[in-house]
């Protein structure tokens, strides 16, 4: 599984979640991320359909999304989605 | 200054009709007359009448006059009425506002609302009427002053009720339900995620860069009010105002309400499908970024204060736009006390003090502890719900029951 997470640099809540984020690649090292800037990469907002920042889409080895989660989210309900979907 | 402030602490005036004054007992007395101007909306102004409907049922000799002064004659009235009785230009404009008078004998007048000014009032209509058909000249008691109990007296602020809805109970509930504010929360939660998200932290630098951020959030804000505060008491009697007032409290309430149902948090976060977002939006977004470059970079630490004031200053204004449920609400209520303007400015202080409360709070543990306190979805969320609740009886009771903020 992979992880794209969506952001800006003038979207508090992309901010607010950056030290969480850190928080669980320590933690979970295997853990595969991209970081993909709303403003450096503009076609991202078709090609999966953004309305708000962040968001953190979850991908499985073929590619296809399983989950999507916007604006805030607390570090134990990532954590938890992340141990629930990980293998896939 | 230390003259008018005294006038100003009892918050009543009394003046002589200066013609009684000159001819005591030359003429014959007339009935006692009360004239007692007030505003529909004045919460204050209700909790007088019912003082002025016993005094009119207890003493048949007295005539009351019930002046509204949102209409062109009660207004227009009240005017001559002040310039009678000479009243100063900085205690005119609020309400309720008595005049009793009998003609051979002189006059009073009484501006604003406390039990002091009750007892001021009934306490001179008792005299009136011991000396009708009687000609001697009532005793001069020019200042009543009387502290009842209830009430702490500071200087220059005058006295402070303690029981009730009273301006200062008014200011600090408020003031703490607005500073529970969604978007002034995410923007307090970036701010210590910059600061301490980095490798290392350090603790002054955290405390000066927030505390500078809190400052000049605290000093915009409080503009920000004195400037509705300063509108409302320039255009006090016009009832159209306090509808105004009341029905945009209920729709920002309404569109609170609606985030909440929806499960918008911070709008600048979205990003509409045609990419047209407002300017207010794009401006903010420029200051956060702003702000996001600022904090990690290397300039010295003078300057990143100084960029940071500069962006804590716009960021706060641009909310402002967002945010004017509880200002507008809180000082059309106050003015409607008729304190003086010194009483104005403290009583918009507490509100600030209680309204930059959790965000200091937050800030506070934050420095302590170096991690940021949780700032949850959830947690905004029942923000949001408590706010727009919160605000829509707020305007309902402007709008249809003044008679609930009334002081008690």
């Amino acid at each position: 599984m992979k992880i794209l997470k969506i952001g800006a640099s003038w979207c508090p809540e992309c901010v607010i979640m950056r030290p969480r984020w850190a928080e669980i690649e320590r933690a979970m090292p295997e853990l595969q991320t991209e970081y993909i800037d709303y403003d450096q990469q503009p076609e991202i907002k078709k090609q999966y359909q953004i309305d708000h920042v962040p968001t953190f889409i979850f991908l499985d080895r073929a590619g296809q999304e399983i989950l999507r989660l916007k604006g805030l989210v607390e570090k134990e309900e990532l954590s938890e989605l992340i141990n629930q979907h990980k293998d896939k | 200054m230390v003259k008018s402030s005294v006038r100003l602490i009892i918050l009543f005036s009394v003046g002589f009709c200066l013609l009684g004054l000159l001819a005591p007992g030359a003429e014959a007395q007339s009935q006692p007359t009360f004239y007692f101007f007030y505003s529909p909306t004045c919460s204050v102004c209700a909790r007088q009448s019912k003082l002025i409907d016993r005094l009119e049922a207890d003493y048949s000799q007295l005539a009351v006059k019930r002046i509204n002064v949102t209409t062109g004659d009660g207004y227009d009235l009240l005017q001559s009425f002040y310039d009678k009785y000479q009243v100063e230009q900085s205690s005119r404009g609020g309400t309720p506002v008595s005049f009793i008078e009998a003609e051979g004998v002189g006059g009073k007048y009484m501006i604003g609302y406390s039990e002091s000014v009750d007892e001021a009032i009934e306490g001179y209509v008792q005299q009136l009427i011991a000396l009708e058909g009687d000609n001697h000249q009532p005793n001069d008691n020019d200042a009543i002053e009387s502290t009842t109990s209830g009430q702490i007296t500071l200087p220059f602020i005058g006295a402070i009720n303690l029981s009730g809805l009273s301006p200062l109970t008014l200011s600090a509930v408020m003031g703490g339900l607005d500073g529970f504010n969604a978007c002034a929360m995410v923007a307090l939660g970036f701010l210590l995620a910059l600061l301490l998200g980095g490798e290392s932290i350090d603790r002054r630098k955290v405390f000066l860069i927030g505390g500078t951020f809190i400052l000049v959030s605290g000093l915009v804000y409080f503009l920000f009010i004195s400037a509705w505060l300063n509108l409302f008491m320039f255009l006090g009697y016009l009832r159209i105002i306090t509808i105004v007032v009341g029905v945009g409290v209920v729709l920002f309430s309404l569109f609170l309400l609606k985030d909440y149902f929806s499960g918008i948090i911070c709008k600048i976060c979205d990003v509409p499908e045609d990419g047209q977002e407002s300017r207010l939006t794009k401006g903010q977004r420029k200051l956060f970024a702003i702000m996001t470059k600022v904090t990690d970079s290397s300039m010295p630490l003078w300057l990143v204060l100084v960029t940071v004031a500069t962006v804590a200053a716009g960021i706060n204004l641009i909310e402002i736009f967002c945010s004017f449920g509880f200002p507008v609400a809180y000082t059309k209520i106050l003015t409607g006390f008729s304190l003086s303007s010194v009483s104005y400015y403290f009583y918009l202080l507490v509100y600030i003090g209680f309204y930059m409360l959790d965000d200091f709070l937050i800030f506070l543990a934050a420095v302590i502890t170096l991690r940021v306190t949780k700032v949850s979805e959830k947690y905004l969320k029942a923000v949001k719900l408590i706010s727009g609740l919160a605000l829509l009886l707020l305007g309902l009771a402007i709008l249809f029951r003044p008679e609930f903020l009334a002081w008690k």
